[in-house]
């Protein structure tokens, strides 16, 4: 595995490396001592004799105030050792790349080639492989919360929300999400037949998974372009919405434009805010009591509203896509990978339809 | 004699006879200093006896021998070694090759480091990344395989010999064809980069008229690598070309300009020493100079440069850090430092004859956007743009044929089509396709010929490695170009409704189309094949 390592890092000239504890314990064989030499963060400058330099705890990056601004300087730095005839280096880190902040120009995490164990090992020794015997619960603990939230928010979305642990088709995760999964050495890919499985028995991760979820505290990095498109989305669908109900009702825009129990429940959620009696035609907007649902409900139904000029069918993508997402905000739930990018096209999509 | 290519037995390996080596062969040296120094250096090194009529086998002629210039290693003997026609061929040489001889009987760290740096000292160029070395030591092997990286290989000769010419052969292919030559994941330039020419060109005359440019492109589309070569062809002693990235300054909400001020005060205060001038007005500034006094010093420096005739460009790449447009608001967020920095770099340029600069990164939108942090953008509509798209095929040609050169590989136009189609031209996918190639040929021939088949053989491979990269890649669009990476997934799910949309978005569908993203042939539109991957 070492000498794979090495030719790896001569090859690729910069490697990252997911630790986990067959790599751990690969790392450790004297072997590596010889061939490897494994520095720390603080370390300004290569080793002299040739061998590769191992950047123990790269992931340490994540703790400083400033993670992109680290990385940033981290790809300055190593970059001028392999100038200056440092044959190759590689980032041992425990949490996979998509655990870091994107940096907004270049990033050694991309100029990195990600190494595995199937690379390192031979093919066999990353597809065919299953844990033999339970891993150490604390291990699996820090091997599971050194992921990240992205990472979780997958592990959620496999194991909790579709219950799947085998035969799980690739295509339902991306890439960078595989990738961390395979780094921490919790499934296997198997390519032929595409798909993939668990290598620790679900029942054993389930339960840390669930434990890391819960009792984190942290934020995802894309929460806040998340929150700020929803926020944008919704007072786009609010504002059009009272344009056209301002068109078909006039001055009683606000009394008539609610049908059905929504009216009440407008009545009752500003009632119990304001602390006072609400009426519809005392509210500034009742339409801003609304949820995203009820907003596509009065969209959906209302005939003032006209579907907002769209076809059904576009509003019928667009709580598909939206909704859910808006209730993993609603709820501080986990972010899945996609939503930035799915927020992104919903807003951009109401402002060509000049909503 | 014509040069002769290897025949199809010596292809594959089998036969292989010094005779056919011998095509195009070099004479001995006929200048009687060089005969001298290397009569010399045989009686120095008896092996090399042995060495030189073995080359003489293959047509090959030791050209230059001299005593190793560097310390640590006053002992070692560097010669040139220049290969017959048919050898330097097959192996992809195209200039002489460094030997070097150590006398110890333990070879050390600092004889290899030394190996390298003797490239300096030589009369003339030699080719920059092999070096061949001789030692006693038993384990030199071991070491220099140790030492040896793709940047530099040094190919071990045994210490008691070659038994026959072919060996010597047989010893440089082992080391020359497993280099991989094509995988580079950092900036490039010199011999390791191809293409863009015309671009170059245009950016060195904008320089020279003092019009500031901007140089934009996808992630790892080659942008540092263009201002690094460009460096390299405009620095001269009337020309002083500061290339600065941005990567490592603090980031945005943290106010980036005073480090950046920092930093281009040390770098021009350093150049101006190196050219004897004193530098005083940037030298006086406090250590925390406002924007606006780091603007009059420079001002007092450039006249200064000018006195001597001296041009300074400055190249600001990684732009996105000044304005990392995916976590505040970029035309109206807090951070009027950042406008008005650039704003003083305009007016230094519009009122110094010896000044300009450029900026480098993946969004036009630093001089397209009118506004920038809640004030008039000083770059809009007055710099100029220019967008890095995919090589061209010619120029991905180029590059595979030269590149391949070097690791004894040539390529026939089905694998250069083949190459160019999976990639579109894409500078990084496209040398990470031909290295992950190049790995699965073989390397027990004398010469190898990169197939159609063999691309095709390595693709899916090869696209499961890559996906997280191009993955990574369109997200970085999304975050900087979120009109574009609208129009890219309603091409990707609703063609027809693209075209509608394209029509009213034209400034958007040129930044695809520049960037490399979209395609359009016969007035259809379409994603170019990195998309096509996702």
């Amino acid at each position: 595995m070492v000498d794979q390592l090495v030719v790896r890092a001569k090859r690729h000239r910069i490697v990252f490396l997911q630790a986990n504890p067959r790599i751990s314990a690969l790392l450790r064989h004297e072997a590596a001592e010889a061939a490897l030499a494994q520095v720390g963060l603080d370390v300004a400058e290569p080793p002299q004799d040739g061998r590769i330099a191992v950047i123990d705890g790269f992931d340490r990056c994540l703790d400083e105030l400033d993670p992109v601004r680290e990385l940033g300087q981290r790809r300055d730095l190593y970059v001028s050792w392999l100038d200056r005839g440092l044959t190759g280096l590689c980032l041992l880190s425990s949490a996979p790349r998509m655990a870091y902040p994107p940096c907004p120009g270049s990033s050694v995490l991309d100029d990195a080639y990600v190494a595995h164990l199937g690379h390192l090992c031979g093919e066999l020794y990353d597809t065919a492989w299953t844990e033999p015997d339970p891993p150490d619960p604390d291990e699996l603990t820090d091997r599971i919360r050194h992921l990240g939230l992205d990472a979780l928010a997958c592990l959620d979305f496999l194991l909790f929300d579709l219950r799947l642990d085998r035969d799980i088709p690739l295509d339902l995760v991306s890439a960078r999400e595989w990738e961390a999964l395979r780094g921490a050495d919790l499934v296997a890919l198997d390519y032929t037949r595409g798909t993939a499985r668990f290598t620790v028995d679900p029942l054993l991760v389930a339960p840390v998974i669930e434990a890391a979820i819960s009792e984190s505290l942290g934020v995802q990095f894309a929460y806040e372009p998340v929150t700020r498109g929803l926020v944008e989305i919704e007072r786009r669908l609010r504002r059009a919405l009272r344009a056209r109900s301002r068109a078909a009702h006039g001055a009683g825009w606000r009394t008539q434009s609610l049908h059905g129990d929504l009216a009440g429940k407008v009545i009752t959620r500003a009632s119990q805010e304001l602390a006072r009696t609400a009426t519809l035609k005392s509210l500034r907007d009742p339409l801003e009591y609304l949820s995203l649902g009820e907003l596509l409900e009065v969209i959906a139904k209302a005939a003032w509203a006209d579907h907002l000029g769209c076809d059904p069918d576009y509003w019928r993508r667009f709580a598909q896509d939206v909704v859910p997402i808006r209730n993993r905000v609603g709820h501080m739930r986990l972010l899945r990978r996609q939503d930035e990018e799915r927020v992104a096209y919903w807003r951009m999509s109401l402002v060509k339809a000049n909503l | 004699m014509t040069r002769r290519d290897p025949t199809a037995a010596e292809v594959l390996g089998e036969q292989i006879t010094p005779q056919g080596w011998r095509a195009n062969p070099v004479p001995a040296p006929r200048d009687e200093r060089v005969r001298r120094s290397l009569q010399d250096f045989e009686l120095r090194f008896p092996v090399a006896r042995d060495h030189r009529q073995m080359l003489q086998l293959l047509g090959s002629q030791f050209t230059y021998a001299a005593p190793c210039l560097v310390n640590n290693a006053r002992e070692c003997e560097v010669t040139l070694v220049r290969f017959s026609g048919a050898v330097e061929s097959a192996f992809g040489f195209t200039r002489e090759l460094l030997f070097l001889y150590s006398p110890y009987p333990d070879l050390q760290h600092r004889t290899f480091v030394a190996a390298r740096a003797s490239l300096r000292h030589l009369p003339r160029d030699v080719t920059p990344d092999l070096v061949v070395v001789w030692s006693k030591d038993p384990r030199a092997r071991v070491k220099l395989d140790d030492w040896s990286g793709t940047e530099f290989t040094a190919i071990p000769l045994p210490a008691d010999g070659l038994d026959d010419p072919l060996e010597l052969l047989r010893i440089l292919r082992e080391y020359v064809f497993t280099r991989d030559l094509y995988y580079e994941t950092t900036p490039v330039s010199g011999d390791q980069f191809f293409g863009r020419r015309p671009l170059l060109q245009s950016l060195r005359t904008d320089l020279r008229s003092r019009r500031v440019v901007g140089v934009f492109g996808l992630r790892k589309a080659g942008k540092t690598s263009v201002l690094e070569e460009l460096g390299k062809t405009m620095e001269s002693e009337d020309t002083v070309y500061l290339l600065r990235d941005l990567e490592s300054l603090p980031s945005p909400p943290d106010d980036p300009i005073p480090d950046l001020i920092a930093d281009l005060r040390q770098d021009v205060v350093s150049r101006m020493e190196e050219a004897g001038l004193s530098a005083r007005a940037l030298n006086a500034l406090s250590p925390a100079p406002s924007v606006a006094e780091f603007r009059r010093a420079l001002q007092d420096a450039l006249r200064e440069l000018a006195v001597t005739g001296i041009q300074l460009v400055v190249a600001l790449d990684e732009i996105e850090y000044l304005v990392p447009s995916d976590r505040i608001d970029v035309r109206e967020g807090d951070m009027p430092s950042v406008a008005q920095f650039l704003g003083a770099l305009r007016s230094l340029v519009q009122e110094n004859e010896n000044f300009t600069f450029l900026i480098s990164g993946l969004t036009s939108a630093m001089i397209e956007s009118g506004r920038l942090y809640g004030r008039p953008n000083p770059l809009f509509s007055w710099a100029k743009a220019y967008f890095l798209s995919p090589f061209n095929q010619s120029e991905a040609d180029d590059l595979a044929i030269a590149v391949g050169q070097r690791m004894g590989v040539r390529l026939d136009a089905g694998a250069l089509d083949a190459l160019y189609e999976a990639t579109g031209g894409h500078a990084f996918l496209y040398r990470h396709l031909a290295s992950a190639v190049v790995g699965e040929l073989p390397i027990d021939v004398m010469s190898r010929t990169m197939l159609r088949s063999d691309v095709l053989r390595s693709l899916t491979s090869w696209q499961r490695e890559i996906a997280g990269n191009i993955e990574e890649m369109v997200n970085h669009v999304r975050r900087y170009y979120p009109d574009e990476a609208f129009l890219l997934q309603t091409l990707q799910e609703d063609p027809d409704e693209f075209e509608k949309l394209a029509r009213d978005m034209p400034t958007e569908l040129s930044h695809l189309l520049r960037l490399g993203l979209v395609e359009e042939s016969q007035h259809e539109f379409a994603l170019t094949p990195v998309l096509q991957l996702l």
